[in-house]
Formats: C-alpha cells, structure tokens, sequence
C-alpha cells in the first residue's frame, strides 16, 4: 500500500427518498399544443434526472391527472423504474379533487416510508393547470388542507399557472411561502429544467436548510 | 482548502480535515464544518467535530467556535477532575452529568459570543460531538448528528453514539436549538463511556458517514430498512494501516495532514461527489 492510498472501500448505502408529485390538469383545455408541450416537458423532465446520479436514487415521481376523474397514472417510483406516460387531454377541470389525492398520497407514502424504515425529505406537491376548477371544487377546504399542510411541514407546495390559468384562485390555495408562478408561453421544458435542478438542490440538501433555487426567469414569472 | 489538524503525540497519531462538500465547491461557498485535536498528555487528548447548518450563512463562525471553546472546556474538566491521572475512567453517571453541565456552559459562551458577533444564535447552529480518547477507553458526548466509531483490541469496530435524527432525512438538532430549557434536554444528549482499549477511533460530520458506515440496507428478517450504525471495516482498517505505516515510515505531519484532506475531499468517486461538507478525525494508538 503506498502512503498516498489509503485504499479505504465505501459501504452500499440505500439512499433516503425525495417524494416528488406531480398533479397535472389534463382537462379539455390543454388539447393541441399545451399538452404536446407537457408531454415534451415531462420527458425532459425524465431525462435530466436520470442523469443526475443522487437525484435519480433519491427522487420518487408521482403523477396525478386530473380532468372530468382523477387518475394516478403513474405510483411513486425512481426515474429509472418507469416510462414517463404520454398524457391526452379531455373533460373538465375536478382541480381539487387532483389537488386532494396528492395530499392523501403524501401521506400515505409517508406511512410506508415510516412502516418499511426509509427516511426521506419532506415531500413536495407541483400542481400545474391552465384553467377555472369545476364550480363543483371545494376550494375553501383545499385552501385550509395547504395551509394546515404547510404549516405543519408535511409537505410543499408549489402551484404553476399556464396561460388562461384562474391566477386567482392558484393564489388563494397556494401557501404565502409559495405563491403561484405563471409559466411563460408554453415553456414546460425550461420549466421541467428548472424542477430537475431544483431537485438536484433539494436531495442535497439538508432539512431546514434555506434552499436557493435556480433562475426561474427561463420560464415563469410571479404574479403580483 | 481543507482545515487541517494532525497531532501526534506519543501514545497516539489523530489526524484530522474538514473539507467542503460537492455542492460547497460549485456554489463556491465556505466549508460549514471544523473540527480540532487538543493532547492533554501523551496519552490523553480531546478531538472536536461540529458542523455548521448549511441553511445559515455564519455556521461555519458557529463550528469554529464550538470546536475550540469545547476543546479548552473539556480539557479544563479532565485536568479538574484528574480523570487523566487515575486508573479508571469515571462512571457513566458521572460522564453524563459533567458532560452535560460542560455542554450547558459550552452553550452559554455560544449565546456571548452570538451577541458579540451581533446575530442570532441560530445563525450560528452547529452540531457537535465531543471525544476524549486516552488508552483506558473514550468518553464521547455530542448534539445533533454526525457519527463515531472505535476498533477494540479484538479488531471489532464498534459504533460510540448514535445520531439524533427528525422525521425527515438530515433533519437534526444544533447547540443552538432551543431544547435546553425542556424537561427532556437528555433526549437529545447522548454521552458514553467506552471502557475498553481502543486501537483506533473515528469521528465525523454526516457528510463522511454514509462512506463509513454502513447505515441504510435492507434487512431481511424484519423486512425493513435499517440503520445498523456500524462502521465499515473495509473502509476503516486500510486508513489506520496506511497510517501506521506513514507513522513507522516516519512520513512528516504536514504530509500527512495533505494526504488525509485530499483524501478526504477525493480519496475515490462516492468521496468526491459528496453535496454535503466533510470532517473526518481518526486516531490510532500507537502503543498498542
């Protein structure tokens, strides 16, 4: 053994997981160039996390869609151990429902991260929609279950407009820590970009830390 | 780059670096750990680790200063105490509450020092793991996370501590939280008493432990993940044969402290792409 080789072997560590969910408005509105632009944006999205080497051992996606139903279309899993789905659009807009399910799976992810022994980051929910919710969507409660949710530091919560998107109501059920972005144009690549690099920032770091996330400028802008 | 400490006296070789992690190095932001080696006698020294919170910009002021304040508080109890000059270490009761109390005065110089500094205490959070190594055994007390481990006269490695851990991955405490007016102050204090002769000993921030020890696999009979806390001897035994060797070959402290950092900050790939800031301390005993 020479003296510059300490020649010291590394243990095979599982890593801790990073719930990611991603709730998507696939409602009648997002026909035609919006949803080929998800889509675009989702494989994107698919491919820079594969690529990031902690991000993609850490990161469980989730995809909800919502429309007329409320469907996962896609369990929590690592990049590597799915095809990102090819999402068509039709129906109305069940927001809230969509927005509900997420909660209720972060929790029940939780519980089976805590049953099997796994720790984890605090899960984060990206609700991404261009329309009004139904008038059937209870938006008071969903505000109360964010807030309530955030606060407790159960979960984040990040809400996207797209272009006709009711900015309104995103504002009144996004937490004041993380207020509604709206996406410029069609930008869901630099948006899904951005969310890989956050991502990347966010499995690094740790509980508590202030995260500094990268330029939203390629793709969002706040609403005032 | 990296903040050295290598001390050898004659009854031990402890080495020691502190080096920024993956994600320090591309923001170019400082490395938030320290750490600090203080012989008492040749047999006999205190080694510090601490690592800043990287949520807080001053956190690395935080861990300089606890790792030097703890160094000379502890020093003055073992020399008070003569722990040093007696045949025995002092009993596990005993380790708790003087540890505690130092610990409790430790915090009172942290409060001091953040008014002199005119900030928050909480800009200077920090967590902290205490070791006294001498040929009877180790007291080791910390706060926070951070790990610690020991190679007994059987060259079984042994874990010392166990890091305290929240509901979400890396959450932890820092001397700076505010638990010390609660009624369950002890759950977040660990102090033990190691009564046996250690060959080596190690300890370290979080950022080295998941290539030291193994602490997160599958376990089949409880069909759980689990983290055995057990420091991994493939990793270990070369570092403390390498240093024997670099002792026996009569290699020169600055060089070691240059091959222990850069190992440290790039010894292989997992090193290397660690996000998170890195402190690493290791003794071995030479008389054993």
């Amino acid at each position: 053994m020479a003296f510059d080789d300490f020649a010291a072997e590394t243990p095979d560590n599982f890593e801790q997981k990073c719930l990611c969910i991603l709730v998507l408005d696939v409602s009648g509105s997002m026909i035609g160039e919006r949803i080929r632009e998800l889509n675009r944006g989702l494989d994107e999205f698919h491919r820079q996390v594969r690529n990031d080497e902690i991000a993609s051992q850490r990161l469980e996606v989730c995809i909800i869609a919502f429309n007329s139903n409320v469907k996962c279309i896609q369990e929590p899993a690592l990049i590597d151990k799915f095809v990102m789905p090819i999402l068509k659009a039709r129906g109305t807009t069940k927001l809230v429902a969509g927005v509900r399910s997420a909660v209720e799976k972060v929790e029940a992810r939780k519980r089976w991260y805590k049953e099997t022994g796994q720790s984890y980051y605090r899960p984060f929910i990206i609700l991404i929609t261009d329309g009004t919710p139904d008038t059937d969507q209870d938006i008071e409660g969903i505000t109360l279950e964010i807030t309530e949710g955030v606060n407790e530091k159960k979960f984040m919560f990040f809400p996207i407009g797209v272009q006709d998107a009711n900015m309104e109501i995103l504002k009144q059920i996004a937490h004041p820590s993380t207020p509604p972005m709206m996406l410029k144009g069609l930008n869901f690549i630099e948006f899904f970009q951005w969310l890989s690099n956050s991502i990347g920032i966010i499995t690094k770091s740790n509980e508590g830390d202030k995260v500094y996330f990268p330029d939203t400028s390629g793709w969002g802008q706040l609403e005032i | 780059m990296a903040k050295h400490e290598t001390k050898e006296i004659s009854g031990w070789l402890v080495v020691g670096a502190s080096v920024p992690g993956h994600a320090h190095l591309k923001n170019n932001t400082p490395c938030q750990d320290h750490n600090f080696i203080e012989p008492i006698n040749a047999y006999w020294g205190i080694t510090v680790v601490a690592d800043g919170a990287g949520s807080v910009e001053s956190a690395y002021k935080g861990s300089e200063f606890l790792t030097k304040e703890s160094a000379i508080l502890f020093k003055e109890l073992i020399i008070q105490e003569k722990w040093h000059q007696q045949s025995s270490l002092p009993s596990s009761e005993i380790w708790k509450a003087k540890a505690k109390n130092t610990l409790l005065e430790i915090r009172r110089k942290l409060e001091i020092f953040a008014i002199q500094e005119k900030t928050d205490i909480k800009n200077l959070s920090s967590t902290l793991i205490v070791l006294i190594y001498s040929p009877l055994g180790l007291l080791v007390t910390h706060i926070g996370d951070g790990r610690c481990g020991y190679c007994n006269r059987d060259m079984e490695w042994k874990a010392a501590i166990r890091p305290w851990r929240g509901e979400y991955a890396n959450e932890t405490v820092f001397m700076s939280s505010d638990i010390w007016e609660e009624e369950n102050l002890d759950d977040f204090i660990e102090s033990q008493v190691i009564h046996e002769t250690p060959l080596a000993f190690a300890l370290m921030s979080d950022g080295c432990e998941r290539h030291s020890f193994i602490c997160n696999i599958w376990d089949e009979k409880t069909q759980k993940y689990i983290d055995p806390n057990q420091p991994f001897d493939k990793f270990f035994n070369p570092i403390v044969k390498n240093l024997h060797q670099m002792h026996t070959g009569k290699l020169n402290y600055t060089a070691i402290q240059e091959k222990w950092g850069k190992f440290l900050l790039e010894g292989n790939s997992k090193l290397k792409n660690e996000p998170d800031d890195k402190t690493m301390v290791v003794g071995i005993y030479l008389a054993g």
